[in-house]
């Protein structure tokens, strides 16, 4: 299913204009062209399947509640410690997503919901490589 | 990498619901990732608090909803037209 995506005004639909025009013309500066990059690509992701893995997108139960819409929140970068977000819901109509807000400087010093502990090298175990289980 | 030396080990059937005990291990939460040869490896996991919402964000989101909910929408984005920016 192929959701189509609308910018909420007025903000987002500003800068997402401003973005793609001045995209398209060249005039991005280095950051924000890594930020459109990966916020356009996320939004791909997005309208082929929210559920994407990549997109670790859930429902922000206290914005739902407040606001009496369901809101979600996706990830557009992952695996680091500045994680940009943005936040949507389901709408105006079926098949539509509209993008309410979105992240577009990290909180430094933040962390990801899960932290992955470093592995070190396992050795072989003695039994096994006597060939015994 | 360091050496990581094991503490124990011991041998395990699974249940009829694919279940084993788990045993010796601090850690509560893990991610599990099953190789083609059948080892499967879990790594200890810690949950750490999400990061919260700006002020300037949440003003944001209260703005995009209220206009949503009024039927006030910009229309549908080209995410392939800013996509096609990228592959220049």
């Amino acid at each position: 299913m192929i959701f189509t995506i609308h910018m909420g005004v007025p903000e987002m639909r500003a800068l997402w204009d401003d973005l793609l025009a001045r995209g398209q013309r060249g005039k991005l500066s280095g950051e924000e062209r890594i930020f459109f990059n990966k916020w356009s690509k996320a939004l791909d992701l997005l309208s082929g399947n929210p559920r994407h893995p990549g997109l670790r997108t859930h429902e922000i139960d206290d914005l739902s509640r407040k606001f009496g819409v369901k809101v979600w929140q996706s990830y557009l970068k992952n695996r680091k410690s500045d994680a940009l977000r943005m936040f949507w819901a389901y709408g105006p109509q079926r098949h539509d997503i509209t993008i309410l807000a979105v992240e577009r400087h990290p909180d430094t010093g933040k962390r990801k919901v899960y932290e992955r502990i470093p592995l070190s090298r396992f050795p072989s175990s003695p039994s096994r490589s006597q060939g015994r289980n | 990498m360091a050496e990581n030396p094991i503490a124990f080990e011991y041998n395990v059937h699974l249940d009829d619901k694919n279940r084993f005990a788990l045993r010796g291990t601090r850690a509560r939460y893990f991610s599990v990732r099953v190789f083609k040869d059948n080892h499967v490896l879990l790594s200890p996991q810690k949950l750490v608090a999400e990061q919260p919402i700006s002020p300037a964000t949440l003003r944001q989101i209260a703005r995009s909803i209220k206009n949503l909910k009024a039927g006030k929408t910009a229309g549908a984005v080209d995410v392939r037209a800013a996509r096609k920016v990228f592959e220049r």
